[in-house]
C-alpha cells in the first residue's frame, strides 16, 4: 500500500469530499492561498475557488455559528479552527446550537458540520497553542469526537464523519501531520464509533487514541521483551466510545491503562475507568490506571513540556506495576 | 396583532395559575414589530428568532395550538415538548428557530444567507433580536462577516429599551442600536416599531432592494415591552410614568384608530374579531390540554 503523511491523507480526503459533494465548503482562517496554518488545505482553493474555500476573519465564534447556520440550510461545511485552544471561543455555537438543534427541533433540523482542529503538544507552542479538549468536549451530549492516530485512519474517518451528516469535532494531533503511514487507494470511509485492536496481548490493555497510540505500541514492544503481553487499543473516536472493544479487552487481560493527550481529571481516561468499573469490574486484577497530561498549563520549553505528557517509558513502568499488583 | 396579544395574555394567566411550568417571555406591546416584519417577507425567506418569539411565530403563520402545546410540554407541540417556549422551529414555514441564548441566532441567519448565496437560492435571511444582543461579541462577528461577504440578511433589532432590567442607555455609549452597524459600513434604518405600516414599508423596501443586490441591512425598531421581561418581573427598574407614556403608543390601539379613521373599522367588527380570537385560543388551549395523542 502507498505511504502518505497524515497531512497529505487529510488533504486527499478533503479534496475527495469537495469533488463528490457540491454542498461541501471549507471555512477557516488563512485556509485559502496560505493553505492553513499547517498547510492542510494547500492548493485546494486553486481547484475549488474562493466560494467553496472561504477565508474568514479571526472570529472563531462567528465561523462555527455561521457554518452551523449554513449547515441548517443544506450546506455541509468543513471548518478549520487553527488551534484547538481557540475552540473555546466557539463553544456557544458548538455546544448550545450545533450539538442540540436536531435533538430539540427535530430531524428536519440536522447540522451536518465537521470542525477540524489541530491539537496537542510536543511542538513547544506553549500554554495556548498546545491544548487538547477532547476530554472537555466528551461531556457534551450528541457531539461526535474523532481523534485519528495515523494517516490511513485520518482520511477514512474524515470521510466517515462527512457521511454521518451530523456535527463532528475532528481532532488532529499536530505532531502527527508529518508522520507517514499506509493509506488505501482509493480512500474509503470508516464507520464512526469503532475502536480497533492494533496489537493483541493477554496481560494488560493499553487504551489510547491519537498521538499516544504509537507510544503505547513502543511500550508494548518493550514489555514483550519482559514477557508482558500488552494489548493496544486505538479508540479512533472518543465519542461515541466503542465500549465493546474496550470491555472485551479488559475482560481478557484483567488490567487497563488509558493514555490520553488531555488532562486526566474528568477526561477520556476517567470515562474509560468508569466504563471498565461498570462493565468489567469482576475481571479486574489490578486497579484501572490513567495516564494523561499533567494538571498544569502546558509549558513552552521543550524540556519542561516533555514532563507534561505520557510517553512509552511511563506506560511501561505503569504496566509493570499493574502486572506485579 | 390581536391574536398575538390575546395569546400572550392567556399564556400569562396560565403561568400565574401554575398550569404551565417553567418561564416565558411575552411580547405584549411589540406586536407591530412581529407582524410588520413577517408580512413583509416572502415564503422563501428564512427567519430566525430569539427568546421572545411567540409573536414572530404567530405572525409567520404558526398554529397557536401547537405553540401552546409546546409550552405545555406536550408531544404534539412543535418540538415534541423538548424545547418549550424558547425553542420552536417550523421547517415548512422556513422559521428556523426561536432560541434561548441571547444573540445565538444572529450568526445562524448569516449562515443561512451564505447558503442562499452559494446555492443560488431565492430570498433573504432575517433575524429578530433585542438591543441587549448587541452587547454580545457574536453580534459583531456576525455583522462583520455578513458585510464583507455581501450577504442578503435583514438584521432586525427590536429595541424595547431594556435587556431584562438593564436600560440600554446604561450599557451602550450609542443611543441607537443601529449605530453599531456603522462600524461595518452597513445600510441602516430606524423605525417606529409600534407603527405597523412603517415597519412593513421599511422592511419591504429593504427586502426588495437586497434581493436584487445582496447586502445586509440593519433595521432598528423602537418599541417597548409593556409587560415584564419574564414571569415574576415586577418592573422595579422603570417608572410607571414611562410605562404610561408607552401605553399611549400601544401599536394595537394606534392601528385600530387608523382603521377607524380611514377604513371604516367599527366597534361591531372589533367585537366580532375579539370573539373569533377568543374561540381560536380556546381551541388552542383545548388542543394543548388534551392528553390523548
Amino acid at each position: 500500500m502507498r505511504e502518505l503523511s497524515m497531512s497529505a491523507a487529510i488533504r486527499e480526503a478533503i479534496n475527495q469530499i469537495l469533488r463528490e459533494h457540491p454542498e461541501s465548503i471549507l471555512m477557516g482562517e488563512d485556509i485559502g492561498v496560505y493553505g492553513g496554518a499547517f498547510k492542510i488545505s494547500a492548493g485546494i482553493v486553486e481547484e475549488f475557488g474562493p466560494d467553496r474555500v472561504i477565508d474568514t476573519p479571526i472570529s472563531e465564534a462567528g465561523i462555527v455559528s455561521i457554518a452551523t447556520g449554513a449547515a441548517l440550510m443544506g450546506s455541509h461545511p468543513i471548518v478549520e479552527i487553527m488551534f484547538m485552544d481557540f475552540m473555546l471561543l466557539a463553544c456557544d455555537g458548538l455546544i448550545n446550537i450545533a450539538a442540540k438543534w436536531q435533538e430539540i427541533y427535530g430531524d428536519e433540523f440536522s447540522i451536518p458540520l465537521i470542525i477540524r482542529t489541530p491539537a496537542g503538544g510536543g511542538r513547544a507552542y506553549g500554554p495556548t497553542h498546545s491544548q487538547s479538549f477532547e476530554g472537555l468536549l466528551l461531556n457534551v451530549p450528541n457531539l461526535v469526537i474523532c481523534c485519528p492516530s495515523n494517516p490511513g485512519d485520518a482520511a477514512a474517518l474524515l470521510l466517515g464523519a462527512y457521511d454521518l451528516g451530523t456535527t463532528v469535532v475532528f481532532v488532529e494531533h499536530k505532531a502527527l501531520y508529518a508522520r507517514k503511514g499506509p493509506v488505501a487507494e482509493p480512500l474509503t470511509a470508516l464507520p464512526i464509533g469503532s475502536a480497533c485492536v492494533v496489537r493483541s496481548g493477554s496481560d494488560v490493555s493499553l487504551i489510547s487514541y491519537g498521538r499516544h497510540v504509537s507510544a503505547a505500541l513502543r511500550a508494548a514492544e518493550q514489555l514483550a521483551a519482559e514477557e508482558i503481553a500488552a494489548e493496544v487499543i486505538d479508540l479512533r473516536t472518543v465519542k461515541p466510545m466503542d465500549t465493546t472493544v474496550v470491555l472485551e479487552s479488559v475482560a481478557k487481560t484483567g488490567r487497563g491503562i488509558s493514555i490520553e493527550e488531555s488532562p486526566v481529571i474528568g477526561g477520556v481516561g476517567s470515562e474509560l475507568a468508569a466504563v471498565v468499573m461498570e462493565g468489567a469490574f469482576e475481571n479486574l486484577e489490578a486497579p484501572f490506571t490513567r495516564l494523561g497530561a499533567a494538571e498544569q498549563a502546558i509549558p513552552c520549553s521543550p524540556e519542561l513540556e516533555q514532563h507534561c505528557f505520557p510517553n512509552a517509558e511511563r506506560i511501561v513502568a505503569k504496566a509493570r506495576e499493574l502486572v506485579a499488583y | 396583532m390581536r391574536l398575538i396579544r390575546a395569546f400572550e395574555f392567556r399564556l400569562n394567566e396560565l403561568f400565574l395559575q401554575g398550569i404551565v411550568a417553567g418561564t416565558t417571555h411575552l411580547c405584549i406591546g411589540q406586536e407591530a414589530c412581529a407582524v410588520g416584519v413577517c408580512t413583509a417577507l416572502e415564503p422563501e425567506d428564512v427567519l430566525f428568532s430569539n427568546h421572545r418569539g411567540h409573536g414572530h411565530l404567530l405572525a409567520r403563520g404558526a398554529e397557536p395550538g401547537r405553540i401552546m402545546a409546546e409550552i405545555f410540554g406536550r408531544p404534539r407541540g412543535y418540538s415534541g415538548g423538548r424545547g418549550g417556549s424558547q425553542h420552536i422551529a417550523i421547517r415548512s414555514l422556513n422559521f428556523m428557530g426561536t432560541h434561548g441564548i441571547t444573540a445565538g441566532t444572529i450568526p445562524l441567519a448569516v449562515g443561512a444567507a451564505l447558503n442562499k448565496k452559494l446555492q443560488k437560492k431565492p430570498g433573504v435571511a432575517m433575524v429578530f433580536f433585542g438591543e441587549g444582543a448587541t452587547g454580545e461579541g457574536i453580534f459583531h462577528e456576525s455583522l462583520n462577516m455578513a458585510a464583507i461577504w455581501h450577504l442578503p440578511v435583514l438584521f432586525v433589532c427590536e429595541n424595547n429599551e431594556y435587556a431584562m432590567s438593564t436600560a440600554h442607555r446604561d450599557v451602550s455609549p450609542v443611543a441607537d442600536a443601529a449605530d453599531r452597524a456603522a462600524a461595518f459600513a452597513m445600510t441602516r434604518d430606524i423605525v417606529d416599531g409600534n407603527d405597523l405600516l412603517a415597519v412593513f414599508n421599511v422592511v419591504r423596501g429593504h427586502r426588495e432592494r437586497i434581493t436584487a443586490a445582496p447586502e445586509p441591512v440593519f433595521i432598528e425598531l423602537k418599541t417597548y415591552r409593556l409587560g415584564g421581561h419574564s414571569r415574576g418581573d415586577q418592573c422595579l427598574y422603570r417608572s410607571r410614568d414611562e410605562e404610561a407614556r408607552w401605553q399611549n403608543k400601544d401599536p394595537i390601539a394606534r392601528l385600530r384608530q387608523l382603521l377607524t379613521d380611514q377604513h371604516g373599522w367599527t366597534d361591531a367588527r372589533d367585537t366580532a374579531m375579539e370573539a373569533e380570537i377568543g374561540q381560536e385560543l380556546e381551541a388552542a388551549e383545548q388542543f394543548s390540554r388534551e392528553t390523548d395523542e
